[in-house]
Order: structure tokens, then C-alpha cells, then sequence
């Protein structure tokens, strides 16, 4: 393990220093510390040409506006009186001519217990701390620990043996074909640092000095019904597996879901017997799409002739569907379900076919979830073909011993493409964990693709999706009610202490209730849904009623307000 | 909220009360864009009231002036430092960033993912992989 002592101790050497503080002007003021020397990453001379929006001239101006661009689009969406720091290098970092690190990011330092946080004894990313302290936690010089988002990124990619003639797309417009777009990359990083991320070892389910984080607070275990702070660290390790039963269940990422993740979710739905599925599926590049109506019939164990040994290569069985089928007819006009294993995919799949099968179920024949997707060529494929996990078809197998199993290979349309079926954004939890990707990253099923999946995808362009409600959930807006903004219905209610009513102050106490609305929220309500003022007046009343049935207010509280209300120009 | 850090023996400032806070900023010069230092470089003594003279403070006394507490977990290896408000802070490891990792497929597409340091020399990619059979 590297120390923190290595991992800044470069950032001693001053003179080697050119801090060039750019400023992204915005709700957040996100500041770029340029801590490359001269003549490289940010300073880099090398003439280029404007692209994509990007007026820089050469390489390091370049790089550096699409820093200051990717800084502008987080700062603009977020809230805080303190400005964030991100320390940004170029460098040459690890790379070969097929694989390379394309950069690193992360929050320098975390807080817990300071003052304005929502949660006792959970940590912070620094920049979060910052805003809801309303005062910088970490002051000091820039170029140090007290900086609040470090970025270092890879100065050779795309040169000769470093990912040759693949390097980043500086243009701001999303239009880098082939090439690495840096500003999505830098706008998924800056998530991770500015809060999109934990700081729990999935693996083992350690957490620094035994604490969760604001991350962890509305991560949801759906199989335990646990939050993960609620969790032992055993029971942490094997949550990060559970694969499609881990969610985000903050308030305004469920809130803003339905209109950002499309409806239906590529499942294999088990029709009958009750009990079984959905189940997740890895697709094929080969034959077509999976539609939303899809594919449905009986699953039928296809069964082949045993290929003999060819070595190095082992015998092949009965149910792997390597040669033609010898129960044809049982698989015609059904779903035919092979074993993975001795040929490939396409192979199998084109038997099936043959077979007169409607659709392929391809049992994986190794542990690990969600399955992996299926590659190969044929042209002449035309029927539909998935993969399930090695689990999940044992399910389906064992099912089949007791009777017929009748499945839709489809688009569930019960289900949003990344949600779980009760509408919960899903979180990546792949068996085995992948450290870092787990947990810390929406589920790659959402459709469409989102900025904080673990892999940037093509069709991204610059938006930050559900990441912003995520932002909400953690505190980045938050109203200081006392209620956390992801259990928080009303974020943003008054902060006044009594009921005002147009500048008439009741003296009632603005009680604050346990969704986080206030007194004030529901007259806000009656406000905006009254047509004129006798509507406004009549709506006041009833809430005050309603109010002084559940011992909320008293009754000459309830004249104090009401009298307000009557006399407010409102609407 | 004002947070002294020990951090060497540079003496800046020296106020008397029950106790001393002796030491403040000494910020390194920047080419600009400084941001303001508040906890640095703090030296604390106490008065004995029977004698009239210095002495270190206890540590209850240099809890209460603000001198951070640190420790150190044995299973993240991250250092904590505690104030006097009851703050808690650590500065991250490598370890904890996010780190992205490309290679080529066979047929020439990149692969993308994003890791924490620890894991950054796995293998690619760690998304599920498509696979030929």
C-alpha cells in the first residue's frame, strides 16, 4: 500500500511548480490548480488546431479549457460558498500500446463530525464538507492536502506504444469518433471526488476507522433490507455481490429516475412456475436486438451427441449444443437452452435454429454475475439469444426438473433499464467485486447509458443525469432543516423560525416535520395551488384545521396564522 | 472555528491566557491563487497558576486549544486527525482514487474502466466481458 506521505510528496517540490489558478464560474466556484512545470501537460507548447469548440492553440491550453469546461458544467449544477480545488497534472502515466491508465481522480481528504453535517459519524468528501460547514475544513496552500480534488491524467496516450493512435478528444462538443473524450472522462472523475464514491474496501467491507460514509448512508441492501451502515463488515463484503439488489434509495434519485431511465429492463421473465426470475441477461453481438415484446415459450434442454476429445480440447456433452440437435422437435417453436462451453456462441445459437428453436438461453458454466456478454459471427442468425448466469440457469434447470418452464425473452416493461422493480436506481455489484467499479458506480444495464457507470460510454454528452439528484441526496443543496436531503421531501424550506405569511409573521413556531417539510412548505403549497385568494385563504384554513386535530398548533396559533393568511396578497 | 496543527517549532505568534497558542501561518509562496493558511505550525505551552510559570500543557488542556489528535488505522492504514470542535479527518491514500484503465480488444475497440488505485494494474476490463464462447 502506497502512503499518503509517497502519494504527495512530490507536491513539496515548489520550484518545480506553475500554479495557474483558473476559475469556473458557476454555483460552485470549481478552481483548476495547474501543477504541471513548464513546457508539459497543461504547458505543453505543441501547436494544435481548434476543435470542437475548444479555442486553445496549443496542446496544454487545450487540455486545460477542457478541464475548465468539464469544472464549469459541475460548478454551474452545484452549491457551495467555497470554492473547490481540483489539482490537475498531466503526466505520463502506466501504458503499453494496447492498454494504458488514462487517469486517476479522488477526493484528497475526508471529514466526518464537523459542524453542519447532516449525519453523526460519517464521512465526507472534502468538498461536500466544505459547503455544508460553510467554511474551508482543509485552508491552506494550494498544491498540498488542503486542495480538495486531486486529477492526474496520461500525457502520452495515443502517442507511439501508449495506446497508439488513441488519445483524448479535447474538443468541448462530445464529437471524438475514436478517441478518448477527456471532458466526459473529467466529468465522471470530478463525480468521484466531489461525491459520487465510497471509501469502503468491498472486498473485506473495511472502512476507515471503522466508519461509513455519506455514499454508503443510501446505499440499500435489498435482499437484508439493510442500509450499509447498518451492516457488519461481513455482511458489507457480501452485499457488494448481490448482484441487482443493491440500490441507491435516496429520495431525489428515486424522484428523478422514471424520466431519466427508459422502460423496459433486458430480462429473461420466467412466466410460470410463480416464483422464478427475472433474471438478468448477457447479450450477444451476433442475430438480432432483443425487442420490448421479445420472445416466449417453453425452455426446452436441448440435447446434442457428446462430441469425443479433441485435445488439447475436452469432450463436449449432451446439453452443450455444439452439434445438431437430436430432440428437434421438442426444441422446435420453443426456447432452446444449451450449456456454455467447447464451441462458441454463435455456433450454438445457429443449431438452436436449425432446430426451429425461437430463442436461445446460453447457461453459463462458470460462477460470476451479471453474466457476460456473448461475441461471434454468423450472418444468417435471425433468432434472439442471451446468456444467464451460472446460478440463475441452475434455477431454471432444477425448475425444469419438476415441470415446463414457460419464458419471455423481452424488455420487461414492469421494469426501468437500471432500476429494480420497485423503481430504485441500481448499483454496480458484479460477482466477483471489483474494486472501486463495484458499488461506487450506477449498474451498466441503465439505459440510457449514464455518466457514473463504470465504463464511458460512447453516446455520453456532457450531462451529468441522475449524478445531480445523487449530489442532492448527499447534501450539496442542503436547507439545514435537520432533516438529511435524501430523506428530505421538502429541500429548500424557509429557514425562518415562525410562520411568516407575506411579511406578516404568526410567531408560530415553522415546526419542522419528519419528511423535512415545514409549516411554511404546506402554506407554500396552498399558495401556488390557489386559483385566487379566497382559494388560498380556504386552503390555509383546512391545513390549520388539520394541523390543530394532530396537536401541532393550539388554537389561538391557528387564528395567529390564519389571520396572516387573510390578510396576505396572496394570490 | 480556529484549528491549531503542530506541525514544527516556527513561532509566529504568542497570546496569554490560561494557556498560549504560540505559532501561525507561515505559508510557502505561491505564484497566486493562495488560499488562506489557519492551522499551521502551532506551538502550545500552559501557565502553572502556583508557580507562575510555562509548562507543556496536559492533554486535556491541548484538546481544548485545538491541537488535532492523530492515530492511525492499522486496517486502512489511514492517518485520522481529531479537533477540538470534533471534527475527524484523514488525508486519502493512492489507494482510494479513481483510476481509469483502457485497452484494445482484439478487434481493435478500447475497453474503458474505472478502479481505485489498489487495483489499478488488474486486469481489463473488469466490467462483464463479452465473451467468444
Amino acid at each position: 500500500m502506497k502512503t499518503t506521505t509517497k502519494l504527495f510528496s512530490f507536491l513539496a517540490l515548489a520550484a518545480l511548480l506553475l500554479v495557474a489558478n483558473a476559475p469556473a464560474f458557476g454555483a460552485a466556484n470549481i478552481v483548476i490548480v495547474n501543477r504541471d512545470g513548464p513546457n508539459e501537460g497543461f504547458n505543453d507548447p505543441t501547436p494544435a488546431a481548434p476543435v470542437g469548440g475548444n479555442p486553445g492553440t496549443t496542446k496544454g491550453q487545450q487540455r486545460l479549457i477542457a478541464f475548465q469546461y468539464a469544472a464549469s458544467i459541475w460548478g454551474s449544477i452545484l452549491d457551495s460558498p467555497v470554492p473547490i480545488y481540483v489539482q490537475a497534472t498531466f503526466d505520463p502515466l502506466a501504458c503499453t500500446a494496447n492498454a494504458a491508465t488514462l487517469g486517476s481522480a479522488g477526493a484528497i481528504q475526508i471529514f466526518r463530525d464537523f459542524p453542519g453535517r447532516e449525519y453523526d459519524g460519517i464521512w465526507y468528501h472534502v468538498a461536500l464538507a466544505n459547503k455544508l460547514a460553510g467554511a474551508d475544513l482543509a485552508p491552506g496552500p494550494n498544491g498540498t492536502v488542503n486542495d480538495d480534488i486531486v486529477a492526474r491524467f496520461n500525457a502520452n496516450l495515443g502517442n507511439v506504444g501508449c495506446l497508439t493512435g488513441i488519445g483524448f478528444y479535447y474538443g468541448l462538443d462530445a464529437n471524438h469518433g475514436t478517441q478518448v473524450d477527456l471532458v466526459t472522462v473529467l466529468l465522471h472523475e470530478f463525480g468521484h471526488g466531489l461525491g459520487f464514491a465510497n471509501f469502503v474496501t468491498e472486498a473485506t467491507g473495511a472502512q476507515p476507522d471503522g466508519r461509513s460514509d455519506i455514499f454508503a448512508t443510501y446505499t440499500l441492501d435489498t435482499t437484508t433490507g439493510k442500509h450499509w451502515p447498518q451492516m457488519t463488515a461481513a455482511e458489507i463484503a457480501a452485499s457488494s455481490i448481490n448482484t441487482n439488489k443493491v440500490v441507491w434509495d435516496g429520495i431525489n434519485v428515486l424522484a428523478k429516475a422514471p424520466s431519466v431511465l427508459q422502460i423496459g429492463s433486458p430480462l429473461v421473465t420466467i412466466n410460470s412456475p410463480a416464483g422464478l426470475g427475472p433474471y438478468r441477461f448477457g447479450a450477444a453481438n451476433f442475430g438480432p436486438a432483443v425487442t420490448l415484446s421479445g420472445v416466449t415459450g417453453n425452455v426446452v434442454r436441448a440435447i446434442d451427441v457428446a462430441e469425443p476429445a479433441v485435445p488439447p480440447a475436452a469432450a463436449g456433452t449432451t446439453f452443450d449444443g455444439c452439434s445438431p440437435f437430436t430432440n428437434a422437435a421438442a426444441v422446435a417453436g420453443q426456447i432452446a437452452m444449451v450449456d456454455r462451453g467447447l464451441c462458441g456462441f454463435a455456433i450454438k445459437v445457429k443449431n438452436a435454429q436449425d432446430a426451429g428453436a425461437i430463442g436461445v438461453l446460453v447457461a453459463d458454466n462458470a460462477p460470476g454475475s451479471p453474466a457476460g456478454g456473448m461475441t461471434g459471427v454468423d450472418p444468417t442468425i435471425t433468432i434472439p439469444s442471451v446468456r444467464l448466469s451460472l446460478p440463475d440457469a441452475n434455477a431454471v434447470k432444477a425448475a425444469l426438473v419438476s415441470g415446463p418452464v414457460n419464458a419471455t425473452i423481452g424488455l420487461n416493461p414492469a421494469v426501468r433499464a437500471g432500476a429494480d422493480p420497485q423503481g430504485r436506481v441500481l448499483l454496480n455489484a458484479p460477482n466477483p467485486v471489483v474494486a472501486g467499479s463495484s458499488i461506487s458506480h450506477w449498474d451498466p444495464i441503465a439505459a440510457p447509458n449514464l455518466l457514473m457507470e463504470p465504463a464511458i460510454n460512447a453516446d455520453l454528452t456532457h450531462g451529468v443525469d441522475l449524478t445531480r439528484q445523487e449530489m442532492t441526496d448527499i447534501g450539496w443543496f442542503s436547507d439545514g432543516d435537520g432533516v438529511p436531503d435524501g430523506r428530505d421531501q421538502c429541500i429548500g424550506s424557509s429557514t425562518s423560525a415562525t410562520v411568516v405569511i407575506d411579511g406578516c409573521n404568526s410567531g408560530v413556531t415553522n415546526t419542522t416535520f419528519a419528511s423535512g417539510c415545514r409549516i411554511s412548505d404546506q402554506i407554500n403549497d396552498c399558495a401556488v395551488g390557489a386559483s385566487n385568494h379566497g382559494g388560498f385563504v380556504s386552503c390555509v384554513a383546512h391545513l390549520l384545521n388539520d394541523l390543530k386535530k394532530d396537536g401541532v398548533i393550539s388554537g389561538s396559533q391557528k387564528g395567529a396564522i390564519q389571520s396572516c393568511a387573510g390578510g396576505a396578497s396572496i394570490p | 472555528m480556529t484549528k491549531l496543527q503542530k506541525r514544527g517549532a516556527g513561532i509566529a505568534a504568542l497570546s496569554l491566557a490560561t494557556t498560549f497558542a504560540l505559532g501561525l501561518a507561515s505559508a510557502p509562496a505561491f505564484a497566486g491563487g493562495e488560499k488562506v493558511r489557519a492551522r499551521e505550525e502551532g506551538m502550545q505551552v500552559a501557565i502553572d497558576r502556583a508557580t507562575g510559570k510555562l509548562r507543556q500543557p496536559t492533554a486535556s488542556e491541548a484538546r481544548t486549544l485545538g491541537t488535532p489528535i492523530a492515530s492511525k488505522s492499522a486496517t486502512t492504514g489511514l492517518q485520522f486527525t481529531s479537533w477540538a470542535d470534533g471534527t475527524v479527518s484523514a488525508v486519502l491514500t493512492e489507494d482510494y482514487l479513481n483510476v481509469w484503465l483502457v485497452q484494445l480488444d482484439a478487434n481493435g475497440s478500447a475497453n474503458q474502466v474505472c478502479v481505485d488505485g489498489a487495483n489499478a494494474t488488474s486486469t481489463l476490463p473488469a466490467a462483464p466481458v463479452a465473451e467468444e464462447k
